[in-house]
């Protein structure tokens, strides 16, 4: 379960997430940024509610990261989270806040 | 060929008669001309001594020398006597008559007293008193005898080639007056005139003869050599030609059909003994090889039971998952006596065995029959590896005349505790791999082979068997399996072959070892049995839960939800419950991705937890296509996001964040294990 909150302000696509970002769920984050990637340089990604990410999530956040000119930051990242990012070398790739 | 031979052997024969023949016809004939010539001669010379005698009464012997007296020759008495004589030599038809006297002692030289000359020769007689020298030493010789009167006949005779005047015979006889004295000798010439024509027709005669007689020899000796030699031979010889090809006897046998007493008749006898012996001997070949076929297909039946009461469903006991075994045994050409044997003898106990019954065939597969059911049903009556070898050595020692035996390994495992204990009765020493190890040969103490001697006690080894660990008994066809120059597999070859990948699950591990030898081999023909077991222990499990789903990503959501339900039963730490749902996961959606793609099969997943180690453990079996997940290469985690790949970051993260990952190709399943041990002292509530 996943919930998706986008605004986007000016260049800046701000995302907030709630929930499981994983293999069921990521695709649905994958299109809700697709409809808002028009223009963005950089794109700001809330995870104080996210609990648990796999490697689908992350396959998500290479692709967004790879497709604008900007950075992907991430902010409030749950330390089990966190630990996924560091093992996976995704902390080296991303910004996280 | 035997046409070819035949016809040499009988030309060889004749050409050899008809020769010999010929000399004997040529020789014969000489012998005969000789004689013929002779009796020509006499005949002639006989004819001559008449004609003389008759002209010495002519001659007046008392008044011999007046013939010399040229006016005595113009007497009518002189003139009468030459009539008379000339008559005697036209009508005699004589060349010459004449008389001769001695000029000097030897006859060197001769004096004519007379001489008339036959009218068919044109010469003129010399006139009494002429003087010549003797014609031959021969001549002088009988006329000295003639004259010397040692002799009243003489003859000497002229072939053609000795004289002008053809040949000729000249008959000497003496003329003697009234007083008996010889005065002179007189010498009648005769011309052999029929020697010639006689001889012409003596040779043409003899020569038809020994013509007709060789031919008739010669088609008598053919006639005959055919009948009595070459027709034998070739009955003979056509005779194995159809033995050989009907290997029947025959009708009429080569003595019956072959007369004569001969080495041609010893030659068939032998042929018909011969043949009669091959016959025999085809016969009782025929006998013995159906015999021998029909005890082989008996020990093929008897080896097809033999393997048939050997466990050989693999997995055994699928429902068990604290261990992996598997066993194999390859028969020899001829029925043996190995076996191995597992079998459960209480919820907790697996009773393992291998054994080798001594030698071959129908005696050692029954005592194997024998020892098999009563190893098993002693060890499910309980008790110890040792009390159940010391009871089936005394049950086997019981009436075992023929002194076979058994060399036996018996361990018995504790499934939940991984605890081993083994007795073995002579066998060979059973091979251990610890997790983080090799194999290495656990030398155990040896207990005398079962059926060996009454009363025998055996002693026990205990050994703890961790997750991980692999034990490898086999028998000895496997370490004395030779190659082409008789060299041994051996138990250094044994434990190379079992190091090169310590860690394979059982099944991998026996088709390793079975290659090797193989190879080592080098097709020499396997002497005996080759019988392997072995056994992983996983360890105990307690098994919370299984789930059955199919592996889609859609069931995901279930799949979580369901393993959230048990880490909270078992009181997982937060923490821990995020990494085991992320390892959870990745490993089911590489299940739902790629096992059955692109159709959709089912996923098995047991939970457990080893309170003793605090672990969780996790198993995702499925029945897809073999895939080991755990063998791909782990991602660069230092690249830059431009380089990063997409994929393998699921199984790399599993591999990081959980214990003892592990992947088996066991019974056309795919089985991944992983455990996530737990840092705390307090267990889990029980359920």
């Amino acid at each position: 379960m996943l919930n998706i909150n986008a605004t986007k302000t000016d260049a800046i696509l701000d995302l907030v997430l709630e929930g499981r970002l994983d293999t069921v769920t990521a695709p649905q984050l994958q299109a809700a940024a697709n409809e808002q990637l028009a223009g963005v340089e950089s794109i700001k990604i809330d995870c104080k509610d996210l609990a648990y990410i796999s490697s689908a999530g992350l396959r998500v956040l290479l692709t967004l990261r790879k497709s604008i000119p900007g950075e992907l930051i991430l902010r409030n990242v749950d330390p089990s989270v966190m630990e996924v990012l560091e093992i996976t070398g995704f902390v080296d790739i991303l910004t996280i806040e | 060929m035997l046409k070819a031979l035949r016809s040499k052997l009988a030309v060889k024969i004749i050409a050899g008669i008809v020769g010999s023949l010929l000399i004997f016809a040529v020789l014969s004939s000489l012998i005969g001309y000789s004689a013929f010539e002779v009796a020509l001669e006499e005949r002639y010379a006989d004819t001559g001594y008449r004609i003389g005698r008759l002209a010495a009464q002519i001659v007046d012997a008392d008044n011999l020398d007046a013939y010399l007296d040229a006016d005595y020759r113009q007497t009518d008495e002189y003139k009468i006597a030459m009539r008379r004589l000339d008559n005697v030599t036209q009508r005699m038809n004589a060349a010459f008559i004449y008389i001769l006297q001695p000029v000097d002692d030897e006859w060197k030289e001769v004096r004519f007293l007379f001489e008339t000359v036959n009218d068919n020769y044109e010469l003129s007689p010399y006139l009494p008193g002429h003087v010549r020298e003797s014609a031959s030493e021969e001549y002088s010789l009988k006329y000295g005898l003639i004259y010397d009167g040692k002799s009243e006949e003489e003859c000497v005779f002229r072939s053609a080639r000795q004289t002008t005047t053809g040949a000729h015979v000249s008959s000497l006889v003496p003329v003697k007056n009234s007083d008996g004295d010889v005065v002179g000798v007189l010498c009648v010439q005769l011309q052999m005139v029929e020697l010639g024509p006689a001889r012409a027709k003596f040779l043409k005669e003899i020569a038809l003869a020994a013509l007709v007689m060789i031919a008739l020899v010669a088609l008598a000796y053919g006639w005959s050599i055919r009948r009595t030699v070459a027709k034998p031979i070739r009955r003979i010889a056509s005779e194995t030609v159809r033995f050989s090809r009907d290997n029947e006897l025959p009708e009429v046998s080569l003595t019956d059909s072959i007369k004569g007493e001969d080495e041609i008749k010893l030659l068939a006898m032998h042929v018909d003994k011969m043949e009669y012996a091959i016959k025999n001997y085809t016969e009782n070949l025929k006998t013995v090889t159906s015999q021998k076929d029909r005890m082989e297909g008996e020990l093929n039946v008897a080896s097809g039971i033999q393997q048939g009461i050997i466990p050989n469903t693999f997995p055994p006991f699928p429902e068990r998952d604290e261990f992996s075994l598997y066993a194999h045994m390859t028969p020899a050409k001829e029925v043996g006596g190995d076996f191995y044997d597992f079998f459960f003898i209480d919820d907790d106990h697996l009773g393992l065995v291998i054994a080798d019954v001594s030698g071959k065939g129908a005696p050692a597969a029954l005592f194997m029959m024998a020892t098999k059911i009563m190893v098993k049903n002693r060890a499910q009556l309980g008790g110890t590896p040792a009390e159940v070898l010391a009871d089936v050595n005394q049950q086997l020692c019981e009436g075992n005349y023929e002194n076979m035996f058994v060399t036996a390994w018996l361990g018995i495992l504790e499934v939940s505790t991984g605890v081993l204990t083994t007795a073995n009765a002579g066998h060979e020493y059973p091979a251990i791999c610890h997790a983080d190890g090799t194999f290495e040969f656990f030398k155990d103490k040896h207990g005398f082979v079962l059926g060996g001697m009454s009363g025998t006690k055996y002693r026990e080894e205990v050994l703890t068997l961790q997750p991980g660990d692999t034990l490898f008994v086999y028998t000895d066809g496997v370490t004395e399996a030779a190659d082409r120059d008789l060299h041994l597999f051996g138990t250094e070859r044994l434990l190379e072959t079992l190091n090169v990948s310590p860690h394979a699950a059982p099944e991998e591990l026996l088709g390793n070892m079975a290659a090797s030898i193989h190879s080592f081999a080098n097709g020499m023909e396997q002497a005996d049995d080759i019988t392997m077991l072995a056994l992983q222990y996983h360890g105990q499990v307690n098994h919370l839960r299984t789930l059955r789903i199919d592996a889609t990503q859609e069931n995901l959501t279930e799949v979580s939800a369901w393993i959230e339900e048990m880490l909270q039963i078992l009181d997982i730490p937060m923490k821990e419950q995020m990494q085991i749902q992320l390892a959870a996961e990745e490993i089911y959606i590489n299940v739902a991705n790629y096992a059955y793609a692109p159709g959709v099969g089912p996923v098995v997943i047991r939970i457990g937890y080893d309170m003793d180690r605090h672990a969780v453990k996790l198993a995702f079996v499925d029945q897809g296509m073999p895939y080991d997940p755990l063998a791909k290469e782990d991602p660069d985690t230092t690249l830059s996001a431009e380089d990063r790949e997409i994929g393998g970051l699921g199984i790399f993260l599993v591999k990081k964040t959980m214990d003892n990952v592990h992947y088996v190709r066991s019974n056309h399943s795919n089985i991944l294990t992983f455990e996530k041990l737990i840092d705390r002292t307090d267990d889990p509530i029980e359920v």
